[in-house]
């Protein structure tokens, strides 16, 4: 009969304290690295552009006179005037706002194009569409490449929303994400749109007739 | 009539429990007879709103105003001769930051033949002009317009439902939008025949 083997303890010897030192340390490494990856993450979220940023319009700004592109034709802004009274054909227009009347240089680039939208931006950033009211002559005007177009563009918007506007145009009508859109600001102050809101007479909308070449 | 003798003993001889049973389920069939296993409409979720009250619906805020009954009145063309138009009227403000053109979304009727459907006409009264666009902050009165057969019931008050939208984030396109379509109000309508 032979004897059991011995029960051998198996103790990890006493660290010194220079070692214990340094795992307290590496620890304290790996813990701030995987805090600062944490915080840098959370500060890329809170500054991450949402939907609405990212698939905005690409803006081009301009005043008025300038040329600016829509990417399938180009606008040039020549002139704005306003009323609270708007002859279209027959039919005189009012309204609880002002007529603000546009009017511009329009001109395919390549080929053939539409305007699809068209729009003025008050500065709280409330945006109203040309007007339905009537037919508009720029409406469904094809624009020919190397063949400019003038003619106005009628809006109806609040009184208080007058001074500041900027018009903008598009050749998509619905689906205006990431596309070229010129801002062109209209130059309107206080003074002219109170001129505007003290004339008696309907303005008449101009109609639509070949540019320069 | 020994059969009827022979039922009763049997149904005096029955266990209690087949005894309550028999008289729950003969209570339900009594009940049905008189409209008892009818089902239930739900209440309505929407709040009732006098005529005239403002009310904020999501992009639009709509002040329902009156409700007319008229013959023939150009520029609107029957398309039935003999016909009426069922006319709503509503002071529209657009609250949204942009242009809408959903105008006619805004009113349905509950009952009778026109019930749920959308107007055949939306003019300005302004201008008696068809309406496309309405813009922020350009509250305008609106006439939404149906055309009622010359045979159907004239009402003299109509049950309206005003729509309204809620912002929210679209789950297919992850963007903000004006949706949820839905009644946000019913109100009762008392209609002005101007028919002659």
């Amino acid at each position: 009969m032979t004897a059991p083997p011995p029960v051998h303890r198996h103790k990890a010897p006493r660290r010194d304290v220079q070692t214990a030192v340094a795992d307290l340390g590496k620890r304290l490494g790996v813990t701030g690295l995987v805090l600062a990856a944490v915080a840098i993450g959370g500060v890329i979220k809170a500054h991450e552009l949402d939907v609405e940023q990212r698939e905005r319009p690409f803006i081009h700004a301009g005043a008025i006179g300038q040329i600016r592109s829509a990417r399938t034709f180009d606008v040039t802004v020549l002139g704005v005037r306003g009323s609270t009274k708007l002859k279209a054909g027959d039919d005189v227009y009012d309204t609880d706002g002002v007529w603000v009347l546009v009017k511009v240089r329009l001109m395919a680039n390549r080929d053939p194009s539409f305007v699809g939208y068209a729009a003025v931006r008050d500065t709280a950033g409330r945006t109203y569409r040309a007007s339905r009211r009537m037919d508009q002559p720029l409406d469904s005007r094809e624009l020919q490449p190397g063949l400019p177009v003038e003619g106005e563009v009628a809006f109806e918007v609040p009184r208080t929303a007058v001074a500041g506007l900027a018009v903008r145009f598009s050749s998509g009508s619905y689906d205006l994400r990431m596309d070229a859109m010129p801002e062109i600001s209209l130059g309107i102050d206080r003074v002219a749109a109170a001129r505007w809101l003290a004339a008696p007479d309907a303005l008449t909308l101009a109609d639509a007739e070949a540019g320069p070449t | 009539m020994g059969w009827w003798r022979g039922l009763a003993l049997r149904v005096v001889d029955a266990p209690l429990r087949y005894q309550i049973i028999g008289i729950a389920g003969a209570l339900v069939a009594a009940s049905g007879l008189v409209g008892g296993l009818d089902g239930v409409s739900p209440p309505p979720k929407e709040p009732t709103i006098e005529v005239g009250t403002a009310l904020p619906a999501g992009p639009w805020t709509v002040t329902v105003t009156g409700a007319r009954l008229l013959g023939d009145s150009p520029p609107l063309k029957l398309e039935h001769p003999g016909d009426h138009w069922v006319v709503v009227l509503a002071t529209v403000e657009i609250t949204a930051d942009k242009s809408h053109n959903d105008i006619a979304d805004i009113i349905r009727l509950r009952e009778g033949t026109l019930a749920g459907t959308r107007p055949d006409h939306i003019y300005l009264v302004r201008d008696t002009k068809p309406v496309q666009y309405l813009h922020p902050g350009l509250p305008e009165r609106v006439a939404f317009i149906w055309e009622l057969a010359a045979g159907a019931t004239v009402p003299t008050a109509l049950e309206v439902l005003v729509y309204g939208e809620t912002w929210r984030i679209d789950s297919l396109t992850d963007r903000f939008e004006w949706l949820d379509l839905e009644p946000h109000a019913r109100l009762t309508v008392p209609v002005e025949d101007k028919r002659t």
